[in-house]
């Protein structure tokens, strides 16, 4: 399961989301402004709200950091 | 005139007298209201928390006239944004800060204190400063405001003391804020 923690309004996220998409890659994509519950789990795992934030199965990477995105998802 | 003079909007719509803050030692702070170049709400925060009872307040004033603006990709800029919802100090509604259409308090501001460069020891000092060379020469003409986190200091008598630009991190802002509380 792969979530993307992220808001409209933000350049990182879309390129984040884009690569995914690129690589046919499913996720669930969370916006934290409108889903009270999205920012909490946001909080826990990223106590300074840094996005976009990617869970893969429990590996997280912040921000659009291509070489932690195709390690976590052996691409 | 003086900063007391000046009255900003309030996230709700209503008009704040800066003369609410008479007494206090300020500091004002254009933001960027979602993610920009050097998020420094955490730094904020932590110099928010540590003086607010001896007399500091921090206003921040989120503008999205650099949001957009991104300077590249290059690797020791980051590459994710902040979420400002973790701040505790007041944040108004969102306006502009520099040019024609700039808030009245930012002119103020602005006239108060010259633009003095960029630090070039800094991280991002010489990058900053080059891309607004390549890109946005305007920016750099004059004293208006040149990114977002520019720092304004008041003094509990309402002088604005000093100013400091997006490359001066706010942890560097706390020996001079002392001195004044």
């Amino acid at each position: 399961m792969i979530k993307v923690y992220s808001i409209p309004d933000c350049s990182w996220c879309k390129k984040v989301k884009t690569y995914l998409t690129s690589k046919n890659v499913d996720f669930t994509d969370i916006n934290v402004e409108d889903d009270p519950e999205g920012r909490q789990e946001l909080m826990s795992l990223s106590p300074e709200l840094q996005i976009p934030l990617v869970n893969i199965n429990g590996n997280i990477v912040v921000g659009f950091n291509k070489e932690k995105l195709d390690e976590y998802l052996q691409l | 005139m003086s900063i007391y003079d000046y009255t900003a909007k309030s996230i709700s719509g209503q008009e704040i007298p800066l003369s609410n803050y008479k007494g206090k030692v300020l500091l004002i702070v254009n933001t960027a209201s979602k993610c920009g170049f050097t998020p420094q709400y955490k730094e904020l925060q932590e110099l928010y928390l540590k003086y607010a009872d001896k007399g500091l307040e921090i206003l921040g004033f989120p503008s999205n006239q650099f949001a957009e603006q991104e300077p590249g990709t290059n690797e020791e800029v980051q590459n994710f944004c902040q979420l400002n919802f973790g701040v505790t100090f007041p944040l108004f509604a969102k306006g502009d800060v520099r040019g024609e259409t700039a808030q009245p308090l930012f002119k103020y501001l602005t006239s108060q204190v010259p633009f003095r460069g960029f630090d070039p020891h800094h991280p991002i000092g010489e990058k900053l400063q080059a891309i607004l060379e390549e890109k946005f020469p305007e920016i750099l003409e004059g004293d208006s405001i040149k990114w977002n986190f520019t720092k304004f200091l008041i003094d509990r008598s309402g002088n604005v003391v000093e100013r400091y630009e997006p490359t001066t991190s706010p942890s560097a802002i706390a020996p001079a804020i002392e001195k004044l509380l």
